[in-house]
């Protein structure tokens, strides 16, 4: 063939090619020129992990099987670029219906104020797709393990309940029981923290197959700080409780923070002093360099055989069962008890897992077309049937009451009754406080490290930390208040207009009630900032 | 001269769309306000300028009304366009003394305390204060007393905490409406907890906030939680164990109720650290 006709072959082949996308783009269900006339509700996740990614699609099936009038399209976006391409749908008015967010991503704080719907009135009634179960005359909320009393199901500063949640999270140890029945000549992890220490100190010495040191803990930044930010949690608990000032049974995060700023407490604490302590423990039985590591890298250590366990959420117990090359063995992460020599005398046991509630939260975006629609396809993903289907295909575990939760997923369960602090310490408080233990966690947890080294330079730099990250708190605070100004001077105008709807009046008196408290809580971020311990003067 | 049969037609047509007037008038305006409580404020203002004119000055004025509000939730919220809002609304309050009147005087106060750059605090109370005596102040005037009692608790100038308590707690004399009382305990019992003062009367207050009842939720849940922490505080085991049934049994997901229940037994808890006033 002349090269001249297979250019030209070429070119037809491309533009042949092109058309059919440019035919598929505009006549896909919702598009254009699509006859397909039905409304579409797309719904954006980050969930690609092995298990819930293939879970949303059948959750969509199953909800497009019953309902041939409206259509559920699934979009699965990487955790790694969730945010930069929320923030652009949102911005260019393209988002999806449906978004799963959480306030724990980098920059995004001001997201839910401004477009996200609230969904109270939504959540104080029934869930129609409950019909049958013995959730069926239960308020939505109320049909969720936690009552939806989560920092995203209820947006304390929106005075809103703003999300839905799909699943429930435990973080749990799991072992490479194989390799555990090497060296301990037992199957079963350890069940006291005791134990854990002795199957650390059996390590010494020991190299995996290919001759690396064997570590008791998989690495990497995320892991090892989110064992960290557990543990020093759970043997804060007694300071927590102590500085429960408005006594609410623990003080919550802002308040802590702010107690520090008044001289409640600080870092020479011996819960806090011990609880650092067991974190250099926790350090020296993990891959030195781990602060330098991805996830992936912890993952990879962990089926490699180079760790004996790596502490994970259940997020990942679908992708480590599928892939891990050896059996596993899931344990909880045994605390010390009141006979360990240095925290010992602040923990306080059993210790609930509740306050971690239930995850994978859904927002209904305030620009969707079809909000109804939405409303009704989040009220399937989380009713019985619906988070049933969602557990079976995830290998998660449930977020809804009533959901069977499989023999296989039980050692997940969080415990719920417990003790439990409210707070977490190293990385609750705000961007600039969490750096700073980033910055300067090496000093605690590398061989030549310590407590004291470490304390030496984290403590004096805190208070500055935390101010920053309280005073960008009170920004947040006040545009969420601003926000509510203008919608709740709206809902008092439609009872003049129209007359007193009984229901309208009841949201609005409850949306006014909690706005002044959080008005009442800017105010006191700001005294506590202007004043510090001389605030009650 | 006698009407013709069509045209006596039209005259009926004509008079029932005249009357039907004000009425869509209203409808059209009230969808408009939905839209503001949704949160779009954009979609509120096109809808708001696509309205048809009308000749009847109080339609007018709702429509200058909810301009004005509509302005405060524009984004962006500039220095200008809060001057645009604030000019709207002394126009509104120059101009009558209706329940308007009221609202517009109410939205200043909080544009001057919350929206400026450079808060007017004091302008913010004047104008709260003017709200409760506004003869026409309606639910506005239950409102600004609860904010004006916020300032006074965290804001104005007084000489200690106390006198902030003390100052919060004379508006609860002339509160009209119980959710307006309710409010203020509340507020009074929460800044009292803060400053350190007497968890005492903080807990009369929590008392009397919730014998007036309303509340729902986490805010709901924390009352009860607080109610049973301070009963137990006080030696009070009976009235503490009946808050914590309602707790249990309203707000059954909390997962505070475990810890509530080992300190009622009697069994160790975690202490609670003196604050102030602490028995």
């Amino acid at each position: 063939m002349p090269r001249k006709r297979r250019l030209w072959v070429a070119l037809g082949l491309a533009l042949a090619a092109y058309v059919a996308v440019v035919v598929m783009v505009f006549t896909r269900p919702g598009a254009a020129l699509s006859t397909d006339k039905r409304p579409v509700i797309r719904i954006a996740h980050w969930q690609v992990e092995v298990g819930p990614r293939e879970a949303m699609e059948a959750l969509a099936a199953a909800y497009n099987a019953r309902n041939p009038d409206v259509r559920v399209e699934v979009l699965a976006v990487p955790g790694n670029v969730y945010v930069q391409w929320l923030r652009t749908q949102l911005t260019g008015g393209t988002a999806p219906d449906i978004i799963e967010f959480g306030f724990w991503l980098h920059g995004s704080r001001d997201i839910p104020a401004r477009y996200f719907a609230p969904i109270t009135d939504y959540v104080e009634q029934p869930n129609p797709y409950n019909r049958g179960t013995p959730q069926e005359h239960v308020r939505w909320r109320d049909t969720f393990l936690d009552g939806l009393n989560t920092n995203e199901g209820y947006i304390r500063d929106l005075n809103n309940y703003y999300a839905v949640t799909l699943c429930m999270l435990s973080m749990r140890l799991f072992y490479n029981a194989d390799l555990l029945e090497e060296i301990t000549g037992s199957r079963e992890p350890p069940r006291t923290y005791a134990e854990l220490q002795a199957l650390g100190a059996a390590l010494q010495g020991r190299t995996s197959p290919r001759g690396a040191a064997l570590a008791l803990f998989a690495g990497s930044n995320f892991n090892t700080n989110v064992t960290m930010e557990v543990l020093l949690a759970r043997t804060a608990l007694s300071l927590n409780h102590a500085r429960d000032r408005f006594r609410e049974h623990g003080a919550v995060t802002r308040d802590f923070a702010l107690d520090y700023l008044r001289g409640g407490w600080d870092y020479r604490q011996p819960e806090l002093e011990s609880g650092f302590a067991l974190l250099r423990e926790i350090a020296l039985l993990t891959r030195p360099g781990f602060q330098q590591l991805e996830r992936d890298a912890a993952m990879q250590e962990f089926m490699r055989g180079e760790a004996v366990a790596i502490y994970t959420g259940t997020w990942d117990a679908t992708s480590l069962q599928k892939l891990s090359p050896f059996d596993l063995a899931v344990a909880e992460f045994p605390l010390p008890d009141r006979s360990h020599p240095a925290v010992g005398a602040h923990i306080w046991l059993p210790q609930s897992e509740g306050q971690v509630g239930t995850a994978a939260p859904f927002f209904l975006n305030n620009a969707s077309p079809h909000r109804e629609a939405a409303i009704d396809f989040m009220r399937f993903m989380t009713s019985v049937p619906g988070n049933q289907i969602f557990v079976e295909a995830s290998g998660w575990l449930p977020s809804v009451e009533g959901v069977e939760v499989p023999d296989h997923l039980r050692p997940h369960l969080p415990r719920r009754d417990g003790w439990m602090g409210r707070s977490a310490i190293l990385r609750a408080f705000g961007a600039e406080t969490s750096t700073l233990w980033q910055r300067l966690a090496h000093r605690l947890v590398s061989r030549e490290g310590g407590v004291e080294p470490f304390l030496t330079t984290f403590a004096p730099a805190f208070a500055d930390a935390l101010r920053t990250d309280l005073t960008r708190d009170a920004r947040n605070a006040l545009d969420s208040i601003r926000r509510q100004v203008p919608a709740l001077a709206g809902l008092a105008t439609l009872d003049r207009l129209e007359g007193v709807d009984p229901a309208r009046l009841a949201n609005r008196l409850e949306r006014e009630a909690s706005q002044h408290l959080t008005e009442a809580r800017y105010y006191e971020t700001l005294a506590v900032l202007d004043k510090g311990p001389a605030v009650t003067q | 001269m006698p009407l013709c049969e069509p045209r006596r037609w039209l005259c009926r047509l004509l008079l029932a769309a005249a009357c039907c007037i004000p009425l869509r008038a209203e409808e059209d305006l009230a969808a408009v306000w939905r839209q503001v409580t949704a949160f779009f404020a954009k979609e509120a203002m096109w809808a708001l300028e696509a309205l048809p004119p009308t000749p009847e000055a109080a339609t007018q004025r709702e429509r200058d009304f909810c301009h004005a509000v509509i302005l405060l939730d524009l984004q962006p919220l500039t220095e200008a366009r809060l001057d645009e809002a604030e000019n709207r609304l002394l126009r509104l309050i120059a101009a009558g003394e209706d329940e308007i009147a009221a609202a517009a005087r109410y939205l200043m106060a909080r544009s001057r305390q919350l929206y400026r750059q450079r808060p007017d605090h004091a302008g913010a109370a004047r104008l709260y204060r003017e709200v409760m005596a506004h003869p026409r102040g309606g639910p506005w005037a239950e409102l600004a007393r609860v904010k004006l009692a916020l300032l006074e608790l965290y804001v104005l100038p007084a000489t200690n905490p106390s006198a902030r308590i003390a100052a919060a707690r004379t508006l609860l004399a002339g509160a009209g409406e119980d959710f307006t009382r309710r409010d203020l305990h509340r507020l009074i019992a929460r800044a009292t907890l803060f400053y350190d003062l007497d968890p005492a009367a903080a807990f009369a207050d929590l008392l009397a906030a919730e014998a007036i009842g309303g509340l729902q939720g986490e805010p709901h849940a924390d009352q009860l939680v607080q109610l049973t922490e301070l009963a137990w505080e006080f030696g009070r085991t009976a009235e503490a164990a009946r808050f914590y049934a309602r707790l249990v049994a309203e707000h059954p997901r909390d997962v505070r109720a475990w810890g509530l229940a080992e300190k009622l037994a009697g069994r160790p808890a975690p202490a609670r650290g003196r604050f102030g006033h602490a028995p």
